[in-house]
């Protein structure tokens, strides 16, 4: 039976590409970047502007 | 560590397009290229919402994934950014985009495509910030000076809210616990998956 | 005689089986069709008076849903709005659900399986040549040729083969590069080349697609399948086992790599790679992560494909090479390979020529009295 060996065959393939799906989720790696670099990307600069960007959101977009 | 995120409260959003007008000022937009768009659904029915729409700035980014080239980068702040140094405008982030940020200046004939733009969360690239290069290229720095983006910043009505997810989230759930009704954090899921 | 009759039974059995679950599939698909169509009557009227019963029940007091949930669902599942923006690649959707979908298979599957299939197609051409060997001339070199190709063939076989080159190394790069050149090249340098790489592969794509076309026009009508096909398989097509089996201008395996590997293969990469170069027919990003897939798919398994005629032309098989680049091939060879062309090409009275004065004049110019055409 070449149509059902077809079909036993199309269902092998079309689960066994599965296999390679990923389900990892990558979360973003701060400041991991190869190319060229971005010196307000970096972890210090993230630490420094931290506590004024909460208060800018703080302010600016709370409920007046 | 701040992890910035855009939320749109579709019930405050009054569709006035200002976000989308400031983000065109601010850095310089070209035609044709829109980094925030305000999107109406059922326009003149009853239930009628608009939403603005940007890039998300997604945890785990598709265009980030599928570049050819690899010119995607997070920033602490978990913001997206990209390199156009390196762009070579393939187009393939626009396929994966869920939220159909990537844009592309057309270049020629043909549907040519020229170096991709997105929404930058205000926080330009990798040049030196405040630098003529940058700005010609990403638009203005704004998270460098210590202030947010600016469509967020200017919005009349509060609807767009952009920040620190954890103060974003606070101010949203107060506005919630007070009129009542369900939250609607619109794209977070896509975004910023379940975490 | 008994056998014969219940084999007989058991056929008209089958066969009357067969015909009722036609006639069932039949019913079952024209009975609820013809009762729809007799129920609605005019189909337009009735589709205009759906409309605007729901234009009404929108505006009215009483819906059956929530005006909210109904706008937060239609968001979710894609569908459009209303923008005032406007500009090539501004969509009116919140939100598009097939992007990951593809990420997931380009990133997934195709990065994967594409790279274990080139290899392993690589590797399969490196074991038939350490265990199957050149097929040598069995009879050596007979020292006279005779025109295989016409200098206009020639002409197309190796414009096609430099730009399907050109175009494969182009796009392999934009799939692997990312994790094969750029640790060895760095991110700038790869950017620069990659750069590059797009315009080449977009401008020689149309050009290799004409002359695909043109080739599958000039070659189809060697390329008719026949039984002498059949024994050409049979026999291994002269590399597995001793016999030469006989063959026309084009062998079975010739005639493979023309329907599958040209025409099929190279009218589904032509298509998409058209629709994706020019999106300019209204394509959405759904279209074109689907055009991309089918461009992907079966380039990779043209590459593979092409390896193996690649490998056959010139390492693989003695003295097939020169047919393409001199446009003449020994006799010996042709009574070996494509023994039925060449007692063809003699009953039509082509006269064999010696190498030598053949070789002298190769290339373009066709040897004195050989009208190239």
């Amino acid at each position: 039976m070449p149509y059902k060996a077809m079909l036993v065959a199309l269902a092998v393939t079309s689960l066994s590409l599965l296999t390679a799906c990923d389900q990892e989720v990558v979360f973003h790696e701060p400041g991991v970047y190869k190319g060229k670099h971005d010196e307000t990307a970096t972890q210090e600069a993230a630490q420094r502007r931290q506590d004024q960007l909460r208060e800018r959101a703080m302010t600016g977009m709370t409920d007046r | 560590m701040a992890r910035m995120k855009f939320l749109c409260d579709a019930e405050r959003c009054i569709e006035c397009q200002a976000c989308v007008t400031a983000c065109k000022s601010e850095h310089e937009v070209p035609w044709g290229v829109n980094r925030r768009r305000v999107i109406v659904m059922d326009d003149g029915v009853p239930g009628e919402k608009s939403v603005s729409v940007a890039c998300m700035h997604c945890s785990d980014a598709p265009c980030a994934a599928v570049c050819p080239v690899d010119c995607f980068y997070t920033t602490a702040d978990g913001i997206v950014l990209h390199d156009k140094d390196l762009c070579i405008g393939c187009g393939y982030c626009f396929y994966a985009c869920p939220f159909g940020a990537p844009q592309y200046p057309q270049q020629s004939a043909f549907g040519v495509r020229g170096k991709m733009d997105k929404c930058t969360f205000c926080a330009g690239g990798p040049e030196e910030a405040h630098s003529e290069a940058e700005y010609v290229k990403y638009g203005s720095n704004r998270i460098a000076e210590g202030k947010l983006p600016l469509c967020a910043e200017m919005c009349s009505t509060k609807a767009l809210l952009a920040g620190d997810g954890d103060v974003v989230s606070d101010i949203y759930r107060q506005r919630v616990m007070r009129r009542g009704g369900r939250p609607q954090t619109w794209g977070w899921q896509a975004a910023y998956g379940n975490a | 005689m008994s056998d014969s009759t219940v084999s007989h039974a058991r056929q008209r059995r089958r066969r009357a089986m067969l015909w009722s679950f036609a006639f069932i599939l039949l019913l079952s698909i024209v009975l609820p069709l013809g009762y729809a169509l007799a129920q609605s009557g005019g189909q337009g009227v009735q589709q205009q008076q759906r409309q605007q019963m729901q234009q009404q029940q929108r505006f009215g007091q009483e819906r059956a849903t929530n005006p909210r949930s109904d706008m937060w669902r239609d968001a979710r599942e894609g569908q459009g709005g209303f923008t005032t923006q406007t500009g090539p690649y501004v969509t009116n959707t919140m939100i598009s659900n097939t992007g990951e979908t593809w990420r997931q298979f380009r990133m997934g599957p195709l990065i994967t399986y594409g790279g274990y299939l080139l290899i392993g197609a690589l590797v399969l051409v490196a074991l038939v040549f350490t265990f199957v060997g050149r097929i040598k001339l069995s009879h050596g070199r007979a020292g006279m040729t005779i025109q295989r190709w016409k200098p206009f063939e020639r002409f197309l076989h190796w414009f096609t083969a430099i730009s399907f080159i050109l175009l494969a190394i182009t796009g392999l790069s934009l799939l692997f590069g990312r994790s094969v050149l750029i640790p060895l090249m760095g991110h700038q340098a790869f950017a620069a080349y990659a750069d590059v790489g797009k315009v080449v592969h977009n401008y020689i794509g149309p050009a290799f697609s004409i002359a695909v076309l043109l080739m599958i026009v000039l070659w189809v009508k060697h390329n008719i399948p026949n039984k002498t096909d059949l024994k050409w398989f049979a026999a291994g097509g002269g590399i597995f086992g001793k016999s030469h089996p006989s063959a026309g201008k084009f062998n079975g395996g010739e005639k493979v790599w023309f329907w599958v590997g040209i025409v099929i293969f190279g009218t589904a990469v032509g298509v998409s790679g058209f629709l994706l170069n020019f999106p300019l027919f209204g394509q959405t990003r759904a279209d074109m992560a689907l055009y991309q897939v089918i461009h992907a798919v079966t380039s990779l398994l043209w590459i593979g494909f092409f390896f193996g005629h690649a490998y056959i032309g010139t390492l693989g098989t003695e003295g097939a090479l020169e047919g393409m680049t001199t446009g003449r091939v020994d006799v010996n060879w042709a009574k070996q390979h494509h023994d039925l062309w060449l007692e063809q090409e003699l009953a039509k009275g082509v006269k064999p020529l010696p190498a030598e004065s053949a070789s002298a004049s190769a290339g373009a110019v066709p040897p004195v009295g050989q009208p190239s055409h």
